[in-house]
């Protein structure tokens, strides 16, 4: 008997037994449809912290206090002290490391409020104090208006640059350049507006605003740390540039060899890397899940074949009485068994694919189904069906023909 | 006429446990083609076995069993389930169609198994099924057919692919007088169309219809008579034209 009609014969059984075929099936489903579900929802979150969270620009590295925190961090230890990074760093980077350019401290502060006359945005700006080159290696640009100069820096003027969404927010109908605002109480003149960089996930990029490093000092202390944004000459020797950086840097704060870098370095593909360590374990997660209940579902389906190749011991018997091999039964019920497993599988598919749209077009996500969860998800349940069926299968194909007969 | 069965010096003994027991103890038994066969016996006579081992379901512990001049008494599994696909067509007591399947698809099966293309076991269908006179009724599944026409399709089944042997098991233990009438007329006429037929039977009436009578009694043959047949003491076969029994 050929493939062909053991198809014929697998589908016309499980049709004739729909509500037993499809209860045995629903674990196959979930299974499936959390494998694709979840990794499409991880690939959707992957790619907007690619697309979206990469603030810095190509060949730009950040120099600062502490490591960068993503994710979890269980019973963290406890963060040891380390001297601030100043301007003694910046020096020492621009004077000793080659490969790099535009060395640019910033130090930031979150919160902030930003009045035009009577109006005002929510206190949900980043005020930023920086230089000239802290717009580019922050990925921006400036759209209207000017950026930020020595002259602006060397006397700590008054000067800001701000984000498209301020700008949206306070001068919907008017100009912005030359205006003055008031940030946390402090008056400036704007200067220049930020191209929009609007992002889905990171909508505080266009809620930003620049001002002269000095002025941030001047205005709010020096008791910060600045951090350091530093574009590598050549963006495809960062590695270079990055281990040249960290000599200087150590040699700035006085590190004698054998001591622990107090400080840290990092790029946005670290920043991806680390999501991309802490979605790791989500997919792992989501993988014993799934494979928990394709397991279950396997056990389901041995039990149902069972069951299936007692009910027809008689048209196993006839079969045989008719010249059907010991093959030909195999295969009759392997392929009940990987065919049930796959209508499962195709139903997870479509239900794993319908939720993972589902779920990103609650949370904005850009969704996209990977191809290899599919094809996993669809070889994992028919390898399923074939492992949980293959003993079902196997007892039928070792029916002998006369006691099958006789059984009633 | 060629052998069809040649059975020498057949032992079966079946082992429970401990125990031997004997079901065969040497069976010499030779049908030639074209032959209609009784085997009658009361239970445990060793008739069910020696059809099970005639039917290629089973295999004899000792002794040679030729079917068609091919010795089949130490063949696998493989090769006796295709001996059964090509050499025997069963009719059972209980019919044993598949529930689910059309009369044709059921028809269908031994061809299926023989590896036949489908354009071909179509017409092989049809002309099995118009053979026994359901051509009409080709696609009803058995439980919308009486009892007399499934007895018909498991009749299509059995010679659908051409076998040397029909072996029919108490072909009218599940039908009324008068259908288990129609069925011996149509094995009457499958025996004059040339087919060999062996019947297992425990019915005197039924053995009647053959023309030779194998009785079995504690595992041996101990009687093996020919006899004439009967043609209709209740007019079954005796409206037949003269010039019909003589073409055959």
């Amino acid at each position: 008997m050929n493939m062909l009609e053991s198809y014929r014969v697998s589908v016309a059984s499980i049709a004739g037994n729909k509500l037993r075929s499809s209860l045995t099936l629903l674990g196959v489903v979930i299974g499936v449809m959390t494998i694709i579900a979840t990794m499409s929802v991880i690939r959707g979150l992957n790619k907007m912290m690619e697309n979206e969270m990469s603030e810095l620009s190509t060949g730009v590295f950040q120099v600062q206090r502490y490591d960068v925190q993503v994710g979890m961090h269980v019973g963290g230890r406890k963060r040891e002290y380390r001297p601030h990074i100043g301007m003694e760093e910046v020096r020492a980077i621009q004077q000793n490391v080659p490969q790099v350019s535009m060395v640019a401290p910033e130090i930031h502060k979150w919160g902030v409020q930003i009045k035009y006359k009577n109006d005002a945005t929510p206190p949900n700006n980043t005020l930023f104090g920086g230089v000239t080159a802290t717009v580019a290696n922050n990925g921006h640009s400036i759209e209207n208006g000017r950026n930020l100069t020595e002259q602006d820096l060397q006397y700590a003027r008054s000067v800001v640059v701000i984000g498209a969404a301020i700008a949206r927010r306070l001068f919907p109908y008017r100009d912005p350049v030359g205006q003055h605002v008031t940030l946390n109480g402090q008056r400036a003149q704007v200067i220049g507006v930020l191209q929009e960089k609007g992002s889905m996930l990171n909508q505080n990029a266009d809620h930003v605003a620049l001002i002269p490093i000095t002025t941030f000092e001047r205005w709010f202390g020096k008791e910060r740390s600045y951090a350091i944004t530093v574009q590598a000459k050549d963006p495809t020797k960062m590695d270079k540039a990055i281990e040249q950086t960290t000599i200087a840097m150590r040699a700035a704060r006085g590190l004698k060899p054998g001591d622990e870098n107090n400080f840290a370095i990092w790029h946005s593909n670290q920043l991806v890397n680390s999501f991309n360590e802490m979605t790791k374990w989500i997919k792992i997660a989501a993988f014993g899940i799934a494979s928990i209940a394709l397991i279950v579902a396997g056990v389901g389906i041995m039990n149902i074949m069972l069951v299936s190749v007692t009910e027809r011991t008689r048209e196993i018997g006839v079969r045989k009485a008719l010249g059907a091999k010991r093959t030909s039964i195999l295969a009759q019920f392997l392929v009940e068994a990987v065919i049930l497993t796959e209508i499962g599988a195709l139903i997870g598919v479509g239900v794993g694919i319908g939720s993972a749209y589902l779920l990103g077009g609650a949370a904005n996500l850009p969704i996209s189904v990977p191809l290899w969860s599919v094809i996993v998800g669809i070889l994992f349940s028919s390898a399923i069906g074939l492992g949980f069926g293959t003993w079902p299968a196997w007892r039928a194909s070792r029916l002998d023909p006369i006691e099958a007969l006789r059984y009633e | 006429m060629s052998s069809i069965i040649d059975l020498k010096n057949l032992h079966k003994v079946y082992e429970i446990g401990q125990i031997k027991v004997p079901a065969l103890a040497g069976v010499d038994l030779d049908i030639r083609e074209g032959e209609y066969v009784a085997i009658m016996g009361p239970s445990g006579s060793g008739k069910s076995t020696m059809m099970n081992i005639i039917g290629c379901l089973d295999t004899p512990t000792d002794g040679i069993y030729r079917l068609a001049g091919e010795r089949v008494d130490q063949m696998t599994d493989n090769e006796l389930a295709d001996i059964r696909n090509r050499r025997i067509g069963f009719v059972f007591q209980t019919f044993n169609l598949l529930p689910r399947a059309d009369a044709f698809h059921n028809v269908e099966l031994p061809l299926i198994y023989a590896g036949i293309s489908r354009s071909q076991r179509k017409e092989q269908v049809e002309s099995a099924l118009e053979k026994v006179g359901l051509a009409d009724r080709m696609h009803h599944k058995p439980n919308e057919l009486s009892g007399g026409q499934r007895q018909r399709v498991a009749v299509a089944r059995a010679l659908v692919n051409n076998p040397s042997l029909l072996l029919a098991d108490e072909p009218t233990g599940n039908l009324d007088s008068r259908t288990s009438y129609e069925i011996m007329e149509l094995f009457g006429q499958l025996y004059e169309g040339g087919n060999t037929i062996i019947l297992v039977t425990h019915e005197e009436d039924i053995a009647a219809y053959s023309h030779r009578v194998v009785r079995l009694l504690d595992g041996k043959i101990s009687s093996d008579e020919t006899q004439v047949p009967r043609t209709g003491e209740n007019g079954m076969f005796a409206g037949k034209p003269a010039d019909e029994e003589t073409a055959s």
